[in-house]
């Protein structure tokens, strides 16, 4: 039974020249679970806005939305707000009240139940999402995760007939982010709910859904099962865009030259693919990075900290370090001390033991520059440039040097066309780059980046590898804390695990991921047992050879 | 103070505006007496072990000043013990002063009880019936304020590690703070921005809306409540009937010790010794249990 109907539905918003929908048509069928994706930019928000009537922005639109094959202009106010669900990126700002439990409660309010009905519905809602343990806490006191879960709980609440989300776990860590996809697979499973997500980590939403939309500047390219759309897109050539946020198993498959008949989306299927091919001898060791300059830039040693006195540790006896040139990445879970490390690096927060050195340069000590995990925080002013130039103003420069210090640090990051934008009204990717660009004018030796990938989407992140490896070859050392095993395998130098406070492991990337068995990228997930060193997808294909040619080695 | 803490919200209520209201008026001696025992022995079971000394620290001060400036400006009374200069400095005023900082100090520790025992969303809860809209925006400013002083510290740290915090003069590190300050300003109304798409979304504006909260008024409630109502009624008997009644100026008068004044002293000394009664019982109980065990 067909629950949504989308009927040539054309969107323009004011004062914008180009039309952000263009005559999208698709329905909904009860009870499937269907993954909208897409370059960043490409509708996908304004689409699903569309759709819940009490979001919908303000424009010019054609066509027409049905549910239940009642046009949604015609639904009663009540139906709409409790029949559609909406749960939104960012998991913070979508609580409401202080408690959790009246957080839960916060619909069934609005429609007016009765306090006996409300009740029941919110304990069952509760139980079968197993956070019952969080009931009575404050809202505040939740990680990102559980936020995530209670937002999605307290729609589940007014017992929508299909769930709308936009990218839910785009400001999780990947644990609570694949904790989420599989709540969501579970109420499409058990409980038939019809669901249609919008989302850039395809790695794991793609084995989930029956069905993929593909969005290309306002239109629906593409409209068909997982495997087909996944098929396609790696045979188009030039490359599609899209390609890189594939799921690794697919995207090794494009780079064996997409032979086989079914495109592989998953671990599983990625492995199965790999049964046919043989695999070269592991590749001659790269020459350590760490070991190739001799004094450190940055060191820590045996250094403690927490932080009140009857505080538990957070750090406990931390040795690092850090060298000019290098790109390290330091990850590990939720709540493990990675912050804190960069907050000592950066000055702000003090070890009770131990020492945090830095080297001597010719004016003074090696300089460090942090970028916090939500950049929104460095900004101050109107617009990009007023920003930039007040940064200047404060360190310090010559008033007529400013202009060109800041369109040459434009230039860098390619960012000139945001320069006279509002920082609030960039999206999340080019927030990040005006963050950097200004943390950058202070020319740091020592650049600390708090979870740089966090909302970004496949391009996004192949723009900032990009950018910092040019920053690497300038001389800048970079620590990166991330939870990003992919994006660390493919842009580090040196990967270091922090657990318990310390530092466990810290060795290039592919024998770092390549020792782990679980904590490791999804290409060397697929690769294990065929080609143990290979974490990056292009390695894993670049070591496959076709099976029965008698010049495979091995 | 988990055994009172657990009753109804209004039942806490009522108990705490009775206890408060009656320390308040009270002029006798002994009742005043009976409230500080009362407020220290709640205090003593309800508070945080830590709390207590700095609450001590700061307040024993302040009630020293209250006892020693009411002779100082009061002149009323007849018993002078000294002259300052031309003033008299009498026994009554200085015992007026006294009492007057015991009754303060029992308020300050009944006003830390209920602080603990009664939280936010408990004192909403009882006007949420009222006025449902009202609450609801109550409760988004006790989320939001905690939410912007997080934010404060964040931008702050962020910008000092950047080295935009260092001005020398006090003038521009006024600025800075002040530039932070409207920073996290516009994130926070940015970001309201959303919360309210959110509660667009779950249909905040339907009409017809109704609070719902997790307190039950159970018999045990109603057997307290009543408890309450009639000691209250009890000790108000008394104030207005004046048997307990009781005068600092001119003179001393001697302590009511009338049948009716020993009934008024009773009611509230049970009054007072409500919480830390339920709650020694309760603990009584828990001993009983595992030593059953």
């Amino acid at each position: 039974m067909e629950i949504l109907r989308i009927e040539n539905l054309s969107f323009t918003y004011p004062l914008a020249e180009r039309s952000a929908l263009e005559s999208v048509s698709f329905s909904v069928r009860q009870g499937e679970f269907v993954v909208l994706c897409g370059g960043t930019g490409c509708g996908k928000t304004t689409l699903l806005r569309l759709i819940k009537r009490e979001l919908a922005p303000h424009g010019t639109r054609t066509g027409n939305v049905f549910l239940h094959d009642a046009p949604m202009d015609t639904l009663d106010a009540r139906a709409s707000a409790a029949e559609i669900g909406f749960v939104m990126q960012n998991p913070e700002n979508q609580i409401v009240t202080d408690k959790v439990w009246h957080e839960l409660a916060f619909g069934a309010e609005s429609l007016g139940l009765p306090t006996q009905v409300i009740r029941r519905r919110v304990a069952e809602t509760a139980s079968w999402l197993g956070i019952e343990g969080w009931f009575r806490q404050d809202t505040d006191t939740l990680s990102g995760g559980q936020k995530q879960l209670l937002n999605l709980a307290s729609v589940l609440v007014m017992q929508p007939k299909i769930l709308l989300l936009d990218e839910p776990t785009a400001q999780l860590d990947p644990i609570a982010a694949t904790e989420f996809l599989n709540t969501l697979a579970r109420l499409n499973r058990e409980m038939g709910m019809t669901i249609l997500l919008v989302e850039h980590r395809l790695e794991e939403a793609f084995a989930l859904a029956d069905r993929v939309l593909l969005l290309e500047k306002g239109r629906l390219i593409m409209d068909a099962a997982p495997h087909a759309v996944a098929e396609a897109l790696c045979k188009t050539s030039p490359p599609h865009p899209m390609c890189e946020a594939l799921p690794s198993a697919a995207r090794i498959y494009r780079l064996l030259g997409a032979k086989k008949e079914r495109c592989p989306i998953s671990v599983r299927e990625g492995r199965e693919l790999l049964q046919d091919y043989s695999f070269s001898a592991p590749l001659p060791k790269a020459p350590d990075a760490a070991l190739k300059s001799g004094t450190a830039l940055a060191e820590l040693r045996e250094v403690w900290f927490r932080y009140a006195r009857d505080l538990p540790d957070v750090l406990r006896g931390l040795t690092l370090q850090l060298y000019a040139g290098e790109i390290c990445c330091v990850l590990g879970g939720n709540g493990v001390g990675k912050t804190t490390l960069l907050n000592l690096l950066a000055g702000t927060d003090k070890p009770y033991r131990g020492k945090v050195r830095l080297a001597k340069k010719e004016s003074g000590y090696a300089k460090t520059a942090l970028l916090p995990q939500d950049p929104l925080l460095l900004f101050t002013e109107d617009t990009v440039r007023a920003d930039l130039l007040s940064l200047l103003q404060i360190v310090g420069v010559p008033k007529n040097e400013r202009e060109a210090r800041v369109a040459a640090a434009a230039q860098e990051l390619h960012i000139e066309t945001l320069l006279d934008r509002h920082p609030f009204d960039l999206s999340g990717g080019e927030q990040q780059k005006c963050a950097l660009s200004k943390v950058l004018l202070t020319n740091p030796d020592l650049l600390l980046l708090d979870e740089p990938t966090k909302g970004m989407d496949a391009a996004c992140k192949q723009g900032l590898k990009v950018l910092l490896r040019t920053l690497r070859e300038k001389g800048l050392c970079i620590l990166i804390v991330t939870h990003d095993a992919e994006f660390a395998a493919e842009t580090a130098d040196r990967c270091a695990l922090l657990f318990d406070g310390e530092i466990l492991s810290a060795a290039p990337p592919h024998d770092f991921f390549s020792e782990n068995y679980f904590y490791t990228t999804a290409a060397n997930r697929i690769a294990r047992g065929f080609c143990e060193h290979a974490v990056t997808c292009e390695a894993v294909a670049a070591a496959a050879k076709p099976r029965g040619k008698a010049d495979a080695p091995c | 103070m988990r055994a009172f803490s657990a009753l109804h919200p209004s039942v806490l209520l009522v108990y705490f505006l009775s206890v408060l209201l009656l320390t308040m008026f009270a002029e006798n001696p002994v009742l005043r007496g009976i409230a500080l025992l009362g407020g220290v022995l709640c205090a003593v079971l309800s508070a945080p072990t830590g709390g207590k000394r700095k609450t001590l620290r700061t307040t024993l001060p302040f009630l020293l000043i209250v006892a020693l400036c009411n002779p100082l400006f009061v002149h009323e009374g007849v018993t002078v013990l000294f002259w300052l200069g031309d003033t008299p400095f009498t026994l009554e005023a200085l015992l007026y002063g006294v009492s007057l900082a015991l009754t303060l100090a029992a308020v300050i520790l009944w006003c830390g009880v209920y602080n603990r025992a009664v939280s936010s969303d408990k004192l909403l809860f009882l006007f949420g019936k009222a006025a449902p809209r009202l609450t609801m925006t109550l409760c988004m400013a006790l989320r939001f304020l905690p939410q912007l002083l997080r934010q404060l510290r964040a931008a702050d740290r962020a910008q000092t590690a950047l080295g935009m915090q260092t001005a020398a003069d006090r003038k521009g590190r006024i600025r800075g703070k002040l530039r932070v300050l409207s920073s996290v300003l516009s994130i926070s109304l940015e970001n309201a921005m959303e919360t309210a798409a959110s509660m667009q979304a779950r249909g905040h504006v339907l009409p017809g809306r109704t609070h719902f909260a997790l307190y039950r008024f159970t018999l045990r409630d109603g057997v307290l409540l009543t408890t309450i109502l009639l000691l209250t009624a009890a000790v108000l008997a008394g104030f207005i009937s004046g048997e307990a009644a009781y005068a600092f100026y001119p003179r001393l008068t001697a302590l009511p010790a009338t049948p009716a004044a020993v009934c008024t002293y009773v009611a509230f000394f049970a009054l007072s010794l409500l919480p830390a009664l339920l709650e020694v019982v309760e603990r009584g109980k828990w001993k009983f249990f595992v030593s059953k065990i």
